[in-house]
């Protein structure tokens, strides 16, 4: 079932990260299993994607990593929200929502 | 921007990319344990588990290689993406591009042409070991001031010891005749002391240099003539030359591009063998004096002037107020160009702002098209910064363009300027495009582009962009905004092109001026060459007297000419030398009994040869002989000087510094004013003409030639004849009157010339620009006009009002162009002859040009307007 991913929309993934870490800071795994829960498994996320995004979204210093010891005791990369990562959001939140409300008007319209 | 931050990111895992990749590994690894973990809990066998995990997390290695190539890639990959961006933007709009880049292109290629030559010519350093310690010396009496003579420079030599060191050379009157197989060729070369070389620290790379007995005639020689005439064989030293008519050693080769200072086509330096001086006088040594850098030069100058006076006034008697002065070798060299240069490069500078607002312009029309295009990106979700970023990248990319054509066009300029400004611009051999001139260049041409860049994008609606498409992208309030500023930008292009014109014509006319001035001889039909005699057997005047009647009377037998005539000096500007001198009866004052002239021994004839007005008294004749009583002539100024009364007839003086024993030459003639230093520009300075005929110990005088008919033809005839007297001497300086004339004019033919081209592409921006608002603003409004049309407006009305919104812009412009020209044509008074930098004739003319210019550039918009058709444009709409 690698076919709904695909939904995944251009562009929106680095959104969608930054909403997972919006709650809490998590590991890799965590953000992916967070994407799934939240869209209720309708997107996916694979590690060739999501390693990539988080990679793209520390460069532009939206989020920051740093690496944690588990309860466990297994060392574990964490990455949280920055500042300037919370304001990315709002502004991607915004301009989504004026998007996909013009895109459903579209689709919704009487033809 | 977020470049920079990607750069830092980048560099910190450059510098531990291995652990990096370490940490990866392990965090993937998690990864696919959670995975695993998770299926394991659903209750799945072991097996199975693996392999959705698997299928659930993708492949690792693809993972691994995606973000390593997201960590090095992304940075170059935004830039090229912007880039990118730009290339196909601007492929999109052939005709903007072309414009923008051929204005920026113009531009910057003006400025980099001349700041190539101010690099060369005033910022780089003279090709000699610090050569800021490097001094030309002059002697002064009150304002006036000389070359150093023999005596001074003896004088010198010994007193100048922890001041300074000193060195001198000087020219051999027109090159040295240097025997080879086919004949006599002249070389260009000077005469040196010994010291000269050490004293400019250049030795010669093969070869030790001058040495051992001083009456030897030894010589360095050039690299080139040494790979002309010894093929660069090691041998050459040792091996000799004869130069005019004196077999002279070569004692050494000098590295390739040596000069002596001011110099640029000498390739043999021969070493002085001056006689002792029995008089200060003959003021003929270019002296360099190294002063070390601790010591101020007006304080050398100071210790020279107290070291020598005493030796002086003890061996020579000289009691009369003199001093030395030591001016920086650079400043003597560049002296008469950095003006010019520094004043051209302000010139070209308004030229490239000029270019700057018109690409502003255009960026701007572009622009206001564009904010749809812009809005849409916005709206679905491009950043501001993102926008932004990309528009400047746009507008440096222009300017990379416009700099690299302009490079191109510098290129093309410079090497058409070399051999035109060679004569001219001291050093010109030493332009060239090295790198830090091609970095001049882009750099020039990106920022230019970069700030015609800045403003459009400032004046994006970038607080509406989003509400823009809903107002059905009509213009908003920044669209009025940005008329204003279009507006500004056109009176401003109008107004610099007025101050720049005006600067042009005021030079254009100072040159007319020039050449109409009466020069105060007639060159027409005269031709001119010199014959250097060399000392064997011409140390005998006898000899020399000889040899210059036979070949006057052989001259004159030739078909066409008119006259013959021989002098040590020939106007306008090749005076070879000033002499000083006593006259009688005058009162030792500060300045002494007389002062310094400039000097000129001449045949009988040379008056009429040269149309030269008798004013008073007598010519030379023949009378006027070896033997018989001194006579000389005076021109209007000497007359002026001493005898105000206008009573020079009869007076007498005497040349050089007084002498008892000397006998009195008398004044027997006044002739009219005619400028022998410095052309027709630099005017007639007080002037003693002797009979060359009493003065043969001077065996190097120029003969003129007036012929009926073209003076130039009659060259081969001249070249047998001399070769017949004798075989060995070789016509020097070969022109006609008119040619030494005319290359008396070149610096301010060049500067009229070089300012011309910028007057005239100040002139093309402008206009350009012009049309270009005019016609952007024209097509915005076609609808507006459109309804006027409807509503019973006539083609006239709309033609007249559109060029009357482009006149009023123009007009605004050049009144603020008249005042900045009145402002600043002032720094150009010291290149004007005989015109004021205030000019009113020159100020209405350019300022008529101008509006006349802008007039045509309105004009087709306003045509174009006033062919609207309202019904298609209303049916479009």
């Amino acid at each position: 079932m690698p076919d709904d991913s695909e939904v995944l929309l251009k562009g929106t993934l680095d959104m969608l990260i930054l909403k997972a870490l919006d709650l809490r800071p998590m590991h890799g795994w965590g953000i992916g299993e967070r994407i799934a829960q939240l869209s209720r498994d309708v997107f996916h996320v694979q590690t060739g994607t999501l390693y990539p995004a988080l990679q793209r979204l520390l460069r532009r210093g939206w989020i920051a990593a740093e690496w944690s010891t588990t309860d466990a005791g297994r060392r574990a990369r964490h990455y949280r929200l920055t500042t300037t990562g919370r304001k990315q959001l709002e502004t991607e939140r915004a301009s989504w929502e004026r998007a996909s409300l013009a895109v459903r008007r579209i689709m919704s319209a009487e033809s | 921007m977020s470049w920079l931050a990607g750069v830092g990111q980048r560099v910190r895992e450059l510098l531990r990319p291995s652990g990096l990749d370490v940490d990866l590994d392990a965090e993937l690894q998690q990864h696919f344990d959670h995975e695993l973990n998770r299926q394991l809990a659903s209750g799945v066998p072991e097996e199975e588990a693996r392999r959705r995990a698997r299928l659930r997390v993708g492949r690792l290695d693809l993972t691994r290689e995606a973000v390593a190539e997201e960590r090095s890639g992304r940075v170059l990959a935004d830039a090229a993406r912007d880039v990118r961006f730009a290339v196909r933007a601007l492929r999109r709009n052939p005709g903007f591009t072309a414009a923008v880049v051929i204005s920026l292109a113009l531009g910057v290629g003006g400025t980099t042409a001349i700041f190539s030559v101010v690099h060369a010519v005033l910022l780089r350093p003279l090709p000699y070991p610090q050569s800021q310690q490097l001094h030309l010396v002059r002697v002064w009496w009150n304002d006036f001031s000389a070359s150093l003579s023999v005596a001074d420079y003896v004088a010198l030599k010994e007193q100048s010891r922890g001041v300074a060191e000193i060195g001198a050379f000087f020219f051999p009157d027109g090159g040295f005749a240097m025997e080879g197989a086919e004949g006599p060729e002249v070389v260009k070369g000077v005469f040196v002391t010994a010291e000269l070389p050490a004293v400019l620290r250049v030795s010669p790379f093969m070869g030790r240099g001058f040495f051992g007995d001083p009456g030897e005639c030894q010589a360095l020689i050039g690299h080139d003539l040494w790979q002309r005439r010894f093929s660069g064989r090691p041998d050459a030293i040792g091996r000799r030359l004869v130069l005019d008519g004196e077999s002279c050693a070569v004692v050494g080769v000098m590295p390739s591009g040596f000069h002596v200072p001011g110099q640029r086509d000498d390739e043999v330096w021969v070493r002085e063998r001056l006689k002792p001086p029995t008089r200060r006088g003959g003021f003929f040594l270019e002296t360099i004096a190294r002063v070390p850098d601790a010591l101020r030069p007006e304080a050398a100058a100071a210790r020279l002037t107290a070291l020598v006076t005493p030796v002086l006034r003890d061996r020579y008697g000289i009691t009369n107020q003199w001093k030395y002065g030591l001016r920086a070798e650079q400043d003597v060299l560049v002296g008469d160009v950095r003006e010019t240069l520094l004043l051209t490069l302000c010139a070209v500078s308004l030229v490239l702002l000029i270019a700057i607002a018109n690409v502003a312009n255009l960026l701007l029309a572009r622009g206001s098209v564009r904010t749809r295009e812009l809005a849409v990106r916005a709206s679905l979700g491009a950043g501001r910064a993102r926008l932004a970023r990309q528009l400047l990248a746009e507008s440096a990319f222009l300017g990379l363009l416009g700099g690299g054509l302009g490079l191109l066009l510098a290129a093309v300029g410079i090497d058409l300027a070399r051999s035109a400004a060679a004569l001219v611009v001291p050093r010109m051999n030493e332009v060239r495009l090295d790198p830090a001139i091609v970095a001049f260049a882009l750099a020039v041409g990106v920022a230019a582009g970069l700030a015609a860049g800045v403003m459009p994008v400032v004046r994006l609606p970038w607080t509406h962009l989003g509400t823009w498409l809903r107002e059905g992208g009509r213009a908003t309030g920044e669209g009025i905004r940005d008329g204003r500023l279009r507006r500004g930008l056109v009176i401003t292009e109008i107004a610099l092109t007025l101050t720049v014109l005006t600067g042009s014509a005021l030079l254009v006319k100072s040159l007319l001026r020039l050449e109409r001035e009466d020069p105060g001889f007639r060159p027409d039909g005269v031709l001119s060459f010199l014959i250097s005699l060399p000392p064997e057997p011409y140390k005998d005047r006898v000899r020399t007297a000889a040899f210059v009647t036979d070949l006057d009377s052989r001259l004159r037998a030739l078909p066409g000419v008119t006259a013959v005539a021989e002098a040590s000096s020939l106007p306008p500007d090749l005076l070879t030398f000033s002499n000083n001198y006593s006259i009688e009866g005058a009162t030792e004052d500060a300045a002494g009994p007389g002062g310094v002239a400039e000097w000129n021994m001449v045949s009988p004839d040379y008056f009429r040869t040269l149309g030269i007005v008798l004013l008073r008294g007598r010519a030379f004749d023949v009378s006027d002989r070896a033997g018989a009583p001194s006579v000389a002539l005076v021109n209007e100024a000497f007359a002026r000087r001493h005898y105000p009364d206008g009573r020079a007839l009869g007076k007498r003086l005497k040349g050089g510094d007084w002498d008892p024993r000397e006998p009195w030459t008398t004044i027997v003639g006044v002739v009219r004013d005619v400028p022998y230093e410095r052309g027709v520009w630099g005017g007639a300075h007080p002037m003693v003409y002797t009979a060359l005929a009493q003065n043969f110990w001077y065996g190097s005088p120029y003969f003129v030639i007036k012929s009926a008919g073209d003076p130039s033809t009659l060259v081969p005839a001249i070249r047998s004849v001399v070769a017949r007297l004798d075989s060995r001497l070789p016509l020097r300086d070969v022109a006609t009157l008119g040619d030494v004339l005319r290359r008396s004019t070149t610096v301010p033919r060049f500067r009229g010339a070089l300012f011309s081209i910028l007057g005239g592409l100040a002139l093309a921006l402008a206009v350009t620009g012009t049309y270009g608002v005019m016609a952007f603003h024209v097509s915005r409004r076609r609808r507006e006009t459109a309804v006027r049309r409807a509503l019973g407006a006539t083609v006239g009305q709309v033609v007249s009002m559109v060029l009357g919104s482009g006149m009023r812009l123009a007009l605004t412009g050049v009144v603020l162009g008249a005042v900045g020209a009145l402002l600043t044509t002032r720094s150009l008074s010291s290149l004007l002859f005989r015109v004021d930098p205030r000019d009113p004739s020159v100020l209405i003319a350019s300022a008529v040009l101008v509006t006349l210019a802008a007039f045509v550039a309105c004009a087709l918009p306003a045509m174009r307007a006033g062919r609207t058709d309202p019904a298609a444009i209303l049916r479009d709409e």
